[in-house]
């Protein structure tokens, strides 16, 4: 027997030396001082009065389906992650979180106006801030940041064309920015929310460049760049002197959990303090049952989702008959079924929390107008299309897909569904009207800075792909409407714009329109005052706490 | 032998040259590109062509490989086309977790594959032959994935024994590695059963018994080392394997090691990224099986290498 065991020991050994030559030994990174969190009823018996007193200390885990690509809003990507990068540097402005007026919120910037031509906003910036270095911010970290940055092609920031617009950053006094842009641009302060635009130390930036910046970043924000290890951990830790006053907590830890069924039994389990992305069933199953200690978020919807009709393909052409599959389609179902009701119908083009939304027309379940009017415009007897999708990027994409294809065959129109990866997706959806195969997709559009001119825009004929107007839609209103929106500073008459905007989209559908995308999130009752933006990003997460012993 | 293994480590190197071949334009055949990708709504066609031309995507597909194959000859694997950073940055952060979690399951899957296949071996058609043989086929075909979330369920969600994600210490480990053993254990059990069952019938088995020596010295001394080299065939190729990155368990426990780092990367059409991993792949995997094949030596010595 010993032998055997000495045998099967030697076995394993040699194949491991054999192997470990070619990697260093497998040291299992330091245990950063996690909460304890053992789920205790003690939480659940008496729900957190609303008067709490906050409590110091905890560090609270946030687990997201993803990991932050890198720690550099420049060269990183996915909302949410994003998200986790704002803690430690932030932008000028953020978005409302809960999607109401003001739409715009100041954060190192404290004020804005435009000039009168529109060119030129002046922003007033908060003084007496100082990055997590020591670097004071001023108009100059603005400046660098905007033009030497995110503008410089050697940077090869991702997001440059978000902020292309911009021609010059003039510093006025210390604290006073005057931003130019190439023609009016109403949308600029919400357009600076976009969280690539996060304004970080510039003394940092030049000491390590931009390729090792993501090592050490430098930011305003309530919290301090600690580590991240990749595919694990993001750590940051309280900054004592955050403007805008000190973190209850002493840090947030973000540990990506990229499997639904484990990123839940993570809360359940109490390692994880929020979670991204909630089916809605689980959701339900924590609102049924208290004693798990659960509660769910669900922040507004930013992301409208629907099917694309190529309006330059045989049937889809008539308005008629894109009304018609408009009819067909029974969204309120759809929503109470798949969705459990976690959202509303689309209504408009433009989310309800987006500035200048109107609930503009609803095509409510109508299955005979909508045969009427496939008799209308010539086919009685329906027609056949395709319809691709990426699926697994959208909630229960594949279940709504589904039932948008019943619905359709029920008046007559026969849908092949054609499911691809998302990548593959983008390659098909994406190809120039001369070699588009599309005909029908099914696809959501995010909206991260709830502005109307992002969800405005998309329906010119300028972005028709690959941009994002994949239904080849135009109509010579818009291609007049939609820039005048963008030049009009005056936010009562930008809205009247874009009221009128809305109107013309919700006639023409060039989609079928179907529901925003709820948020689902959640987190433990221990975790308090956590938020999570209209934008998927949590917000203010110096103003949360934990209520642990 | 110093021959043979410098022989091996020169095939190795046309593997590699061949592996690198098809990856690189099997990637770049599949629809899909990183620029588009990462494009956001924003993103007219001229500022998709410079995102392109700024990951380097813009030239002929075979000046590319050209540029790429004269990186990986300085010792460069490149740098991710997204993040910007190098590729071998990427790897050295993700393999010595998988290094560990393939160590540490092929560890329990052979202690356990081994021990119940002997067993059955030596009492074959007894209850335990039956039931290790029954368990052994319910583990090579539960689904790694299933197995997983039990083992959260009972371990991490109920009991609170282990941690149910991420790899912070050694107790992260226990759980998907023990999916991981527990899974392979039982292809190593069938193997060992077989191939001890066959031993057992040999000429020299009978003789040492005629011998009159113990069973189990007949068993453990004459036997096993006999029975085991189809066995560690079995277990290199699984090892092998394991070192690929599992998916599967890496994903249902959060576990940071290079199956991940792959599947992410083609998510996203991260070309540098997809192309070092899987060289690395096709390294470990070739150096693994050498390492096998060395390992006949040493089981058997009448096997020579020359």
């Amino acid at each position: 027997m010993a032998r055997f065991v000495r045998l099967t020991a030697l076995a394993i050994l040699l194949v491991a030396v054999v192997v470990s030559g070619c990697a260093p030994a497998a040291t299992p990174a330091p245990e950063p001082t996690p909460t304890e969190a053992t789920p205790t009823t003690q939480a659940v018996a008496t729900p957190t009065p609303q008067e709490a007193v906050p409590k110091k200390g905890g560090t609270l885990v946030i687990s997201l389906g993803t990991d932050v690509p890198i720690f550099d809003s420049l060269y990183s990507s996915g909302i949410p992650n994003l998200g986790i990068i704002l803690l430690v540097a932030e932008g000028l402005t953020r978005i409302n979180p809960t999607g109401a007026d003001p739409k715009v919120l100041p954060v190192l910037a404290e004020s804005w106006e435009p000039s009168a031509d529109g060119e030129t906003w002046t922003f007033k910036l908060r003084e007496g801030v100082t990055f997590h270095d020591g670097t004071p911010f001023n108009a100059e970290a603005v400046r660098f940041n905007i033009m030497d940055r995110m503008l410089n092609p050697d940077a090869k920031a991702l997001a440059a064309s978000a902020f292309k617009m911009i021609e010059s950053v003039e510093v006025v006094d210390e604290y006073t920015v005057n931003i130019t842009t190439n023609g009016p641009f109403a949308g600029l302060p919400a357009q600076l929310a976009y969280s690539p635009m996060a304004i970080n130390s510039p003394t940092q930036v030049q000491k390590l460049g931009n390729e090792d910046y993501h090592t050490a970043p430098m930011g305003t924000g309530p919290f301090k760049f600690v580590h991240h290890i990749k595919g694990q951990e993001v750590l940051v830790e309280a900054n004592e002197d955050y403007w805008g006053g000190a973190p209850y907590l002493d840090a947030i830890a973000m540990r990506p959990i990229p499997e639904t069924a484990s990123r839940l039994m993570a809360l359940e389990a109490g390692e994880s303090h929020v979670i991204y992305n909630v089916p809605p069933r689980d959701a339900q199953r924590y609102k049924d049952d208290p004693s798990l200690g659960i509660e769910v978020l669900t922040p507004p919807q930013q992301r409208t989702i629907f099917i694309g009709m190529n309006n330059k393909w045989g049937p889809l052409q008539d308005v008629r008959v894109r009304q018609a599959l408009n009819y067909a389609v029974d969204q309120q179902a759809i929503i109470d079924n798949i969705l459990l009701g976690l959202t509303q119908p689309m209504d408009s083009p433009l989310p309800p929390a987006c500035a200048c939304y109107q609930s503009t027309k609803n095509y409510a379940y109508d299955p005979d107008k909508a045969k009427q009017l496939l008799a209308e415009a010539g086919y009685a007897d329906g027609f056949e299309a395709t319809l691709h999708y990426g699926a697994g990027r959208f909630l229960l994409d594949s279940e709504v897909v589904e039932a948008v294809q019943s619905y359709l065959a029920d008046v007559g129109v026969d849908v092949e569904v054609i499911p691809l990866e998302w990548a593959a997706f983008q390659a098909t959806w994406k190809k120039p009207l001369e070699e588009s195969e599309i005909q029908l997709f099914f696809v959501g559009w995010g909206n991260p800075t709830v502005d109307p001119d992002l969800g405005t825009y998309t329906y010119v004929e300028a972005s028709w792909p690959p941009g994002l107007n994949a239904m080849f839609y135009s109509n010579p209103d818009l291609e007049r409407l939609i820039p005048a929106q963008r030049a009009a500073t005056d936010p009562v008459e930008r809205c009247d714009i874009v009221e009128e905007i809305q109107e013309i989209i919700m006639e023409d559908v060039p989609q079928i329109f179907l529901y925003y995308e709820p948020q689902v999130h959640a987190k433990r009752t221990e975790a308090n005052d956590v938020t999570i933006s209209v934008t998927e990003q949590i917000d203010q997460m110096h103003k949360a706490w934990l209520d642990t012993e | 032998m110093g021959r043979y293994i410098a022989y091996r480590l020169i095939l190795t190197i046309f593997v590699l040259l061949g592996v690198s071949l098809v990856v690189f334009f099997m990637i770049r055949l599949i629809p899909g590109d990183p620029a588009q990708l990462l494009a956001d709504q924003w993103a007219t066609k001229e500022d998709i062509e410079q995102l392109r031309r700024d990951m380097g995507l813009d030239k002929p597909i075979t000046v590319q490989y050209l540029i790429f194959m004269d990186r990986i000859l300085h010792g460069d694997l490149g740098n991710s086309v997204i993040t910007k950073v190098p590729v071998r940055e990427e790897i050295a952060a993700r393999f010595p977790y998988t290094l560990q979690l393939a160590v540490a399951g092929t560890v329990i899957a052979v202690v356990i594959g081994i021990l119940a296949g002997t067993i059955s071996a030596v009492k074959p058609f007894s209850i335990f032959d039956s039931t290790a043989m029954i368990l052994s086929l319910l583990g090579v075909s539960t689904p790694a994935f299933w197995l997983g979330l039990m083992l959260i369920l009972a371990f991490s969600v109920h009991l609170g024994w282990f941690p149910a994600m991420g790899a912070r210490t050694a107790r992260h480990l226990v759980l998907p590695s023990l999916t991981l053993g527990l899974l392979t254990a039982g292809v190593i059990a069938r193997q060992s059963r077989s191939s001890m069952l066959q031993t057992l019938q040999e000429d020299y088995i009978v003789t040492a018994r005629a011998k009159g020596l113990l069973e189990r010295v007949v068993v453990y001394r004459h036997a096993l080392k006999n029975a085991l080299i189809p066995v560690v065939t079995i277990v290199g190729l699984q090892f092998g394997h394991l070192l690929g990155g599992t998916v599967l368990v890496e994903s249902v426990f959060s576990w940071p090691g290079m199956g991940r780092l792959l599947v992410d990367a083609i998510f996203t059409r991260d070309y540098p990224i997809i192309q070092g991993a899987v060289l690395m792949f096709a390294m470990v995997f070739a150096l693994v099986n050498l390492g096998v094949d060395l390992l006949y030596g040493l089981l058997d010595p009448r096997i020579g290498y020359e």
